[in-house]
């Protein structure tokens, strides 16, 4: 029995009903767990060009070797699929989540399932202690996910933890979310959806078992330092709350293990449980990006290069702000479809649209939206429309909306369909360099990268607007130290692409292993406040924690190098999967850049077409791929040991 | 109970005390006591156990509270419950424990199986010792980042 992993990975075939099992050891010396794992059953497993909607297409859930142990946030799952949500033609990519379905998951003895093939009727997996089977979801089918959740703990106990669709799932609207309730998903992609074409309603787990740990005191050690790292959470959690010992409990988790000072996780109502009035329900977490619709993050907005985005107002408790949280969460949709939807709504309004397809817009109105969410997740009316996601509605409404209309939803979902998201211009402040990682992420990945990027460079943005020349003289000497340069930092176009290439190893070595990307990896040293930061003469942090943590558990001699590597490898399988399956070439990842020709909101910097072609040469040539083509070269593959992904001309 | 019996047990050096209000169930004291005692990650072995209500931000942890008058010990018939010199703690010796559980039938607080149990895979039954062979103590007090775990000198039921 491996530490760590707990070797085994469920294998499930919904059109015969077949269950078989991976062994997880297999992959996991090369591919690590989650994303790396993951990546490698696609290569094997996925056939090219397959829609997300098609049986052939597998829901892959993966935990890594730290997920249900003590190591401070490590309790997450990703799923990786082709989603249906990328636009124009579905692809493959992930989307993680937290909770406690990725903990139980490895307690019932198993470190991922492969859904494949799709079942006649709706059915459910239920995993528990080293056993697994389809079950009938007849009485679920047409459930909320709130009731779903009920329901399943009714037949198997209140221990056990559901990932499961709501209706917007069961009717395929590409922005439906894998719900892990009370309060985690698997949004962006629209899994949900994948799950809703498989018939899949649930997956319900509990387990009474263990990950074994190879060296505990040592592990525990390890953990014990990781924490203290961590102590201080986010970025923004430094800067604008005191970190206070003990950490107040008002500050929940929305994960298994997890140990920091979020700022996160931040606000609590009395509201109704169900949206019918029946019970009370006494403290209703709102985390993260949940925070909008009760405006508690006011966002957005934004001017320039010929476009308006009005800015997102939410409603405050008691107009209707969380009872929209938690219908959203009930359907099982995205939470950010209130960041996407209405400003353009306004927009439209605006611009004298009044009504689409005989709905009157009235995007300001708690109670319209809530109607307006229900439309879309049973797909009544335009809802129908609005259900295919922004993009693709806009294209079947291109003769009855004005031009600006459906400029504007290419501006709000920029990159493959996916939702805008700290790229310096419609939601986020990010000014020049941050915006400019952020825009070279974009264009060479599958989906909105900055999502798992927080504390490893994103959020630094903060500390920089604070005080840039201060951010500047103290960040130097990082930079002359990870990335061999001092102008990394600086607002500029030089010697950007080290620190983009480590920005996405890191995500993936977060998404693997897994730990939290708002905590982990630790750049800098956890200032307790911003006095501290001011005053603190060297501010690097320790990057090594990471492989710590890996060795002292699984018993594997890992280190940041080794992980690295790792990381690299599965970042070029992943390029790989997209290149071979799907014909991602060097002009799709160019089709990103004339988002970046808007002005940033922050400081009216931009990037023209030929600099950024120029900077993507750079970055290809740093990655060992061909600058022609945007794919990863030969000898690259092979010093990867990816000799199987090699193209035969 | 005999006040003569109770003379004979040492009184606690130390016992722990949990403060619902403020237990987060981020799960970490049960992750570090499994892992330190069992060499695995692993709630349901855990010697403090935390009922989780998400729906409601409701977490209780429960632990042996070191009974100054112990009735797992008097209960047990063949001596398993034994007291630590340095600690007070009261543990149970593994190779003497039979399971036949009545130390968990005579401890008042373990009605739901949580503060003295059975063990799934050894077929002994477990509590919390204090972390009695650990030269810092008590790892969960550690771990917790809210304190909903404190270590109290002296005292008890
Ligand atoms: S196990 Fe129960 S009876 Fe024994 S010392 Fe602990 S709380 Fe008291
Ligand atoms: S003191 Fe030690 S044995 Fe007791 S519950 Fe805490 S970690 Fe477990
Ligand atoms: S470590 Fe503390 S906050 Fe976390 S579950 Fe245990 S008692 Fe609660």
């Amino acid at each position: 029995m491996p530490y760590g992993w707990v070797g085994s990975i469920l294998y499930v075939d919904l059109s015969t009903g077949r269950i078989d099992e991976l062994d997880t050891m297999r992959y996991a010396l090369k591919y690590l767990g989650g994303r790396g794992i993951a990546a490698r059953i696609a290569w094997e497993i996925l056939p090219p060009d397959v829609d997300a909607y098609d049986p052939r297409n597998p829901l892959i859930a993966m935990t890594g070797p730290l997920t249900g142990t003590l190591a401070p946030t490590s309790g997450r799952i990703v799923f990786c699929s082709v989603s249906p949500r990328v636009y124009p033609k579905p692809w493959y990519t992930h989307s993680t989540m937290g909770g406690f379905l990725g903990s139980e998951l490895k307690y019932a003895g198993f470190d991922g399932f492969v859904v494949v093939g799709c079942s006649e009727e709706p059915v459910y997996l239920w995993i528990h202690d080293r056993d697994a089977e389809l079950l009938s979801a007849k009485e679920l089918w047409g459930l909320t996910v709130r009731q779903t959740v009920e329901r399943l703990r009714k037949i198997h106990g209140p221990g056990v933890q559901v990932a499961c669709i709501g209706p917007a799932g069961e009717n395929l609207v590409r922005f439906a979310a894998v719900s892990h309730p009370p309060e985690n998903a698997s949004g962006h992609s629209g899994f949900g959806a994948v799950m809703g074409a498989k018939r899949l309603k649930a997956v319900a787990v509990k387990g009474c078992g263990g990950v074994k740990i190879a060296d505990p005191e040592r592990f525990v050690e390890a953990c014990k330092y990781a924490m203290r790292m961590a102590r201080t959470g986010t970025v923004d959690a430094m800067l604008k709350i005191e970190y206070r010992h003990p950490i107040p409990s008002s500050r929940p988790v929305c994960s298994q293990s997890c140990s920091v000072n979020c700022r996160i996780g931040r606000t609590f109502f009395d509201v109704p449980r169900r949206l019918d009035g029946e019970g009370v329900i006494k403290a209703h977490q709102v985390f993260c990006i949940g925070g909008v619709w009760t405006s508690s993050q006011k966002q957005g907005g934004y001017e320039g290069g010929g476009f308006r985005v009005p800015p997102i107002t939410g409603w405050e408790p008691g107009e209707g702000g969380v009872e929209l949280h938690m219908l959203c969460d009930d359907l099982g949709i995205d939470l950010w479809v209130l960041l996407v939807f209405q400003p353009w709504l306004v927009r439209c309004i605006e611009l004298g649209v009044n009504e689409l397809r005989g709905l009157k817009l009235k995007p300001r109105d708690a109670k319209w939206f809530q109607e307006f969410l229900r439309l879309i997740a049973y797909r009544k009316g335009v809802g129908d429309v609005l259900a295919e996601d922004l993009r693709r509605a806009v294209d079947s409404m291109r003769g009855e909306l004005p031009k600006e209309l459906i400029e504007l939803a290419e501006v709000l979902e920029f990159a493959y369909g996916f939702p805008a998201h700290r790229e310096g211009r419609i939601w986020d402040p990010e000014p020049l360099p941050f915006w400019l990682v952020s825009a070279l992420m974009y264009a060479t990945e599958s989906r909105d990268p900055t999502i798992c990027t927080h504390a490893s460079f994103l959020q630094l943005a903060e500390l920089y607007l604070d005080d840039r020349d201060l951010f500047l003289r103290k960040l130097r000497p990082v930079a002359a130290r990870l990335w061999g340069s001092e102008k990394v930092f600086e607002p500029s176009l030089e010697d950007k692409i080290g620190l983009t290439i480590w920005c996405q190893h890191r995500h993936v070595m977060l998404d693997c292993l897994p730990l939290c990307d708002f905590t982990f990896p630790r750049l800098l040293k956890p200032f307790k406040s911003k006095t501290e930061w001011l005053e603190a003469e060297d501010v690097y942090g320790d990057l090594d924690i990471e492989a710590k943590l890996l060795s002292t558990c699984t018993g594997l001699e890992s280190t940041t190098e080794h992980l690295e590597e790792t990381a690299e490898r599965i970042f070029n399988l992943e390029r790989m999967i997209l290149v071979e399956k799907f014909g991602r070439r060097r002009d799709i990842d160019e089709a990103v850049a004339r988002h970046f020709q808007l002005p940033c909101k922050t400081d009216g910097t931009r990037i023209g077409l030929e600099t950024f072609r120029r900077l993507l040469d750079e970055y290809y040539r740093s990655r060992g791929w061909d600058l022609r083509t945007g794919v990863p070269t030969k000898e690259k593959l092979e010093q990867l040991g990816l000799e199987e992904c090699v193209q035969t001309p | 109970m005999n006040s003569n019996l109770s003379a004979a047990v040492p009184e606690p050096m130390v016992r722990l005390a949990v403060y619902p209000d403020r237990c987060r169930g981020c799960g970490l004291c049960e992750l570090v006591c499994s892992t330190l005692h069992e060499g695995e990650s692993r709630p349901s072995v855990s010697r403090i156990k935390v009922e989780k209500d998400r729906e409601n931000y409701r977490f209780t942890p429960s632990v042996c509270v070191q009974c100054t008058v112990p009735k797992c010990l008097f209960a047990c018939p063949t001596g398993a419950v034994k007291v630590d010199e340095r600690t007070g703690a009261k543990y149970i010796d593994e190779d003497l424990c039979t399971g036949c559980g009545l130390c968990a039938e005579a401890c008042p607080l373990a009605s739901e199986g949580t503060v003295i149990f059975m063990h799934p895979s050894k077929g002994v039954y477990v509590k919390c010792d204090l972390c009695r062979r650990r030269s810092g103590g008590p790892a969960c007090v550690e771990v917790c980042p809210t304190h909903a775990i404190v270590l109290h000198e002296k005292g008890g039921r």
